[in-house]
């Protein structure tokens, strides 16, 4: 059955500037559909238009048909049970306090009687393998919980139609692929059909039917994901496919694998396996910037440690990316190191000092500057410019000075113009990100620094610490993006248990992973154990291909 | 709690409406005390006190300014203690300062239980009726809110802090910089408030007819406890206003509470810690290990 159908879908914004235009597409019942471009390109105003109750005010033009009728003549009772929308964060859209409450709130706004509404809660949460935590707070939640719980939220409402704006931009890796089953599971079972938007789309690619790709608010293409992969080729865009399609594009073949194990296989049967070799440990480029010895922290004075018994060592020079599963610690871990938090236990030295010795707010002198995983926290002024003025000690800096500094993050100025809550997640993240290199830090901590970043601005974020690091200075960030911290990272550090369960260089670290790691790794690592990012396994296969012909 | 919790939220509300307002609206020293020694163990018994060392701190600190620091804006009374500078700091004056935070630690303690007992669905279903459906939508935002904006504040704080742009050297500086915090706060608790809204429309909010999933018929255990709570009610202000309970303080102490009006009042704040006894019996007897 035909779900949702538009037709020369366009929209403008009654002030004017972005257009979204021409969005033509259908997606039957079950059918997943990924919806894809650069940041601002209008995935998200596209997907707002599919729900009446959150259509942006503005101009449209075309048709948008919803379960056979034209999207007008639909019903507010259908449209609230019929669409399910989840936001981009976990947890924002949340209305009640407990996990059951807010399962609760949708059917009781559709007036169902109570014994429908128990049974549905019953099965979706069961569904979901809620049942634990039916009673717990949701800002007790972690963040792959309170996805679920906002799934499961609309889920209730038997939908026939869920759209889903990131739905796995917070999420680590196992977290995300929890949600994607579940959400594979949903359309198989119930033919639920489902719209994702979504940057890093590595994880989705390979799981939808279609691929709409936009660009500046035009449709350039829908296509099957093999045929997206193709069309992709060559662009900035093709380093968020996943790392099989890449393989399968570079190496030629006429078709894309299907999954990483499928092509691990190829490689194992076309090039001959690396001998095995110990991992390779690089010298420091630079002297310590941040030591953590035997560190130790809890939030309360009786509930267990979450960080406990941690060594690590930063380097000047260098970046080290902080990876681990959601609530692992890594957040807490740049707090601890900022000072935000203080340890229970061992101490943080920061450039060869104790941390407590640095008085006065002589730590953020020239010092150290920490990017918070919102950056919207950093913002109070009317435009950014209001706020990139100000200095901490009440002072004003220049145009010219706050120019250089913008223009070297490949910030439109007129974007400088503009109040932080109306900007997209790249352009905030650079914003704040402008606002910590005016203090000229030294050592730069960054929460998930590449969150809600489309590929070219992921690009652009990792050249910009490669050059800070090459000046002298020392980047630690946390992420889930194993990739990225693969790429960009010159050493990383995998929180578990509290502690640092394994560190090193990205190489010796994914390669000896065997299921927290990179996609590239798990298809190279028994044929080229030392390539965890697609483009050093595309080169080493290349190259090893040159040499057998 | 948990008994509390099974009757409607409108017999809850009743309940609570009645003994607030009897703490509130009655100045008598008796009942006050009567007040907050219940509120204190209704608190305590439905497990409500998670850091007691901290929040007896506070609620002291609390009471303490309140009390120390109402002679010294009031110098009515007669019985003068000392003198700061010219002003008399007196004894009547310190009694109604103690009768007052009495007043307010019980008060606030009285809201916690409120707030555990009507969470804000609860509040939601009790007030959405076509009249009082917006009022409903503000109180149970308002409720969510006040925590939500707590955590944010500190986060804010904390982000900026570790950022470089929070920690001045100056107590001007640091001003400001808190100014800026309070900015940045009302600024993302509007943001906020709009995800919400947005996240209500698309679920049906404001959708009619509408249920309540906890919604079920009224039980004589709720119009017992309706009928105790307005009858407790009635009979303190019948006593208030019939003159025979009152408290004057200034400009000496005179006070005076009928015995069956503070068993009353006393018994109905003693209903919280009756039903946590209750529970305790039937968990016990009924053989279960904690």
């Amino acid at each position: 059955m035909e779900i949702v159908r538009t037709e020369a879908l366009s929209f403008a914004y009654p002030e004017g500037g972005f257009t979204l235009s021409g969005a033509d597409f259908s997606l039957l019942s079950g059918e997943l559909l990924l919806v894809c471009g650069a940041s601002g390109c209008g995935k998200s105003t596209l997907l707002k238009l599919l729900k009446p109750e959150l259509s942006p005010a503005g101009s449209r033009a075309g048709s948008i048909t919803l379960f056979g009728s034209d999207i007008s003549q639909l019903e507010e009772r259908s449209s609230a049970a019929d669409i399910g929308y989840v936001g981009q964060f976990p947890g924002g859209g949340a209305v009640t306090e407990d996990v059951i409450s807010e399962l609760a709130f949708l059917p009781q706004n559709l007036g169902l009687p109570k014994g429908e509404i128990l049974r549905r809660i019953a099965e979706t949460s069961a569904y979901f393998g809620l049942e634990k935590l039916m009673r717990r707070p949701l800002c007790e939640l972690s963040a792959g919980q309170k996805r679920l719980v906002d799934l499961a939220a609309v889920m209730v409402g038997r939908p026939r139609l869920l759209l889903l704006d990131e739905p796995t931009a917070q999420l680590d890796p196992r977290s995300a692929e929890v949600f994607l089953d579940l959400l594979d599971k949903l359309r198989r079972e119930l033919g639920t059909a489902v719209i994702v938007c979504e940057h890093n789309f590595e994880a989705v690619f390979g799981r939808c039917d279609k691929v709409l790709f936009l660009e500046k608010g035009a449709q350039k293409f829908l296509l099957t994901p093999s045929e997206a992969a193709a069309a992709l080729r060559g662009s900035v865009m093709e380093t968020a496919l996943p790392a099989s399609y890449r393989l399968s594009a570079a190496l030629g073949l006429d078709r894309a694998f299907a999954t990483n194990n499928e092509a691990a296989a190829y490689l194992e049967q076309n090039f001959i396996p690396d001998p095995p070799s110990a991992a390779e440990d690089t010298p420091p480029k630079g002297s310590p910037a941040v030591q953590l010895e035997n560190v130790g922290f809890r939030y309360e004075k009786h509930s267990p440690d979450l960080i406990s018994g941690l060594d690590m060592t930063a380097y000047f020079g260098e970046i080290t990316a902080v990876c681990g599963a959601n609530g692992a610690g890594k957040s807490t871990l740049l707090k601890l190191i900022a000072g935000g938090l203080r340890t229970t236990e061992g101490r943080v030295m920061i450039d060869g000092k104790r941390q407590s010795t640095y008085r006065g707010g002589t730590l953020y002198r020239e010092l150290l500057a920490m990017l918070p995983s919102d950056p919207h926290l950093l913002f109070s002024e009317q435009t950014v410019m209001l706020d990139l003025a100000r200095d901490p000690d009440g002072g004003k800096r220049s145009r010219q000075e706050i120019y250089a500094v913008t223009d070297s993050l490949g910030l439109d100025r007129g974007l400088l113009e503009r109040y932080s809550f109306d900007l997209s997640g790249g352009e905030l993240q650079r914003s704040a990100l402008a606002k910590l290199m005016l203090l000229h830090p030294r050592i730069l901590l960054l929460d998930e620094p590449e969150k809600g970043l489309d590929p070219a601005a992921k690009k652009r974020l990792g050249g910009l610490l490669k050059d800070f690091t090459a000046g002298g200075g020392a980047v630690i960030f946390v992420t889930h993006d194993l990739t990225f911290a693969a790429e960009y990272a010159d050493r990383g550090v995998m929180l578990f248990g509290g502690s640092a369960a394994a560190s090193g260089t990205p190489e010796s670290l994914f390669s000896e992973n065997s299921l927290y790691t990179t996609p590239a790794a798990l298809i190279a690592r028994r044929v080229f154990p030392r390539s965890v990012t697609p483009a050093a396994l595309i080169e080493r296969c290349l190259k090893e291909r040159r040499v057998t012909q | 709690m948990r008994t509390l919790r099974a009757f409607r939220p409108g017999a809850a509300c009743i309940f609570f409406i009645a003994v607030i307002g009897g703490t509130v609206f009655v100045a008598s020293p008796l009942l006050r005390l009567i007040s907050l020694v219940f509120a204190v163990l209704s608190v305590v018994c439905c497990g409500l006190a998670k850091h007691p060392l901290r929040e007896t701190l506070f609620y002291l600190t609390a009471a303490a300014a309140v009390t120390f620091l109402n002679p010294v804006i009031v110098t009515y009374g007669s019985t003068v203690l000392f003198r700061l500078g010219k002003r008399p700091y007196t004894f009547e004056a310190l009694v109604y300062g103690c009768c007052n935070a009495m007043a307010l630690v019980s008060v606030m303690l009285w809201f916690r239980l409120f707030t555990a007992v009507l969470t804000s669905d609860r509040i939601n279903a009790m007030l959405r009726r076509p009249v009082f459906s917006s009022a409903a939508s503000v109180f149970t935002l308002t409720l969510r809110y006040v925590p939500e904006m707590k955590r944010r504040y500190y986060d804010i704080r904390q982000a900026r802090k570790m950022s470089g742009y929070g920690s001045g050297d100056t107590y001007i500086m640091r001003l400001k910089a808190a100014l800026g915090d309070f900015f940045s706060l009302t600024a993302a608790s509007l943001e906020l408030s709009a995800v919400t809204a947005d996240s209500m429309k698309a679920r049906g909010y404001m959708l009619k007819p509408h249920s309540f999933v906890g919604e079920r018929p009224v039980s004589a255990g709720d119009v017992i406890f309706i009928a105790v709570s307005l009858a407790a009610a009635a009979y303190e202000g019948y006593c208030k206003y019939s003159g025979s309970l009152y408290a004057v303080f200034y400009p000496s102490l005179s006070q005076k509470c009928p015995p069956l009006c503070a068993v009353c009042f006393g018994a109905l704040c003693m209903l919280p810690v009756i039903f946590s006894a209750k529970e305790e019996l039937k968990w016990r007897s009924s053989g279960q290990r904690r």
